[in-house]
């Protein structure tokens, strides 16, 4: 009977051993969503971006993008906008996925994604982001050897700032297409 | 009455005109999903494409060429899974699409001619392989086909053994030069973070 406690007891402190350890290990995967910019935008108010449909793509300088955005502005985009003169309706988001370059192993002539440099991401919200033409703007710099997203800061390249203007500067030069530089590729 | 049926005849004129030209336009208007290339893949088999999710953009400078490559969510999902790295294939009813345009440089700013926003100009052609191990065996288990793109017309074209590459009437046009990627299923295209 000792032997069956005993036994039974081993099973049990075996058991907790296990699921501390899986307790740690799942604390070791960054929830990015938790991120966010001081005095800015939450990672979370773009949950999901990893699944959205391609705006367009780029080779923007050092990097490679992807442009990806919600179905709001998909819609937007297929309806016409912003070419027909109407602006993006509140709701509208869309994400820039940044990668530096490499070659592809296996068929070098072609440049394809490295590792993850940053993600940009900008939504519409016209009472929300009144003062920089509806759109609220947020940058999380992505450090591929520990695989975690941090908020971008001044450092980075373009400066985010405690607020959600990062990119409102940049994008007036472009207000006659609601402030948006990609344009909704063919397919 | 005379008048009155002379009115109505008008009138009916009127409307199968404007039908008449609907239906013109409508013809104008190309119906890609009904070509076909012989003895091989339809386009149809894709059919939905222009929504599917992105795996990644690649691009090639001495082919001057700029594309992106899209998946169905039966691949999208397996890649999430570690499909080609973690040893297994992708499975049946996986389609990937790759869309090549001509390279546009926006040189205005924030852009400029040295430092040159590099995005997708006119569209030359839509490329795709799906998997279907019992279809396609000798390919090892993938269909390929290619359709170009005229941009001044608009309208797509079942590629041929004038295209780059060359595709015959068959769903083999890929096979050759995708044996290059053999360890990774055939799949050149890997899905980087996002």
């Amino acid at each position: 009977m000792k032997r069956v406690l005993l036994c039974a007891m081993v099973i049990v402190a075996l058991a907790f051993a296990v699921l501390g350890g899986r307790t740690i290990s799942a604390q070791d995967k960054q929830d990015k969503y938790s991120l966010k910019i001081p005095g800015g935008l939450a990672f979370s108010e773009f949950r999901g971006y990893e699944s959205w449909q391609i705006v367009s793509i780029s080779q923007d300088g050092p990097l490679m993008a992807a442009i990806v955005a919600n179905p709001v502005m998909i819609k937007a985009y297929q309806d016409g906008a912003p070419g027909n003169g109407k602006p993006f309706p509140d709701g509208a988001k869309m994400a820039k996925v940044h990668w530096i370059p490499t070659k592809l192993q296996t068929f070098p002539a072609a440049t394809v994604p490295g590792v993850q440099h940053d993600v940009d991401l900008m939504e519409k919200d016209s009472k929300r982001f009144a003062d920089s033409g509806g759109w609220g703007y947020a940058v999380f710099e992505y450090d591929a050897a520990s695989g975690s997203f941090r908020p971008g800061n001044t450092t980075d390249t373009p400066p985010q700032a405690n607020d959600a203007k990062c990119g409102a500067a940049c994008h007036t030069i472009v207000k006659k297409d609601d402030y948006v530089f990609t344009q909704y590729a063919a397919r | 009455m005379k008048r009155l049926l002379l009115g109505l005849m008008l009138i009916a004129a009127l409307v199968l005109a404007v039908l008449g030209g609907r239906t013109i336009s409508a013809q104008d208007k190309q119906d890609k999903y009904a070509l076909k290339i012989p003895g091989g893949l339809a386009f149809s088999e894709i059919r939905g494409y222009e929504d599917w999710q992105v795996v990644a953009p690649s691009l090639t400078d001495a082919q001057n060429v700029i594309r992106v490559i899209l998946a169905n969510p039966v691949m999208i999902k397996a890649y999430r899974e570690g499909v080609p790295g973690n040893g297994k294939p992708f499975p049946d009813g996986s389609k990937i699409a790759k869309l090549e345009w001509r390279p546009k440089k926006l040189t205005d700013p924030p852009f400029s001619a040295s430092t040159p926003d590099t995005v997708p100009g006119d569209m030359t052609v839509v490329e795709f392989i799906v998997k279907d191990s019992k279809r396609f065996p000798d390919t090892h288990g993938w269909g390929y086909a290619m359709f170009d793109y005229n941009a001044a017309a608009g309208t797509f074209a079942p590629a041929t053994s004038a295209s780059k590459p060359p595709v015959n009437n068959d769903a083999k046009c890929g096979a050759a030069c995708h044996t290059l990627a053999a360890s990774k299923d055939y799949i050149f295209t890997a899905y980087p973070t996002r």
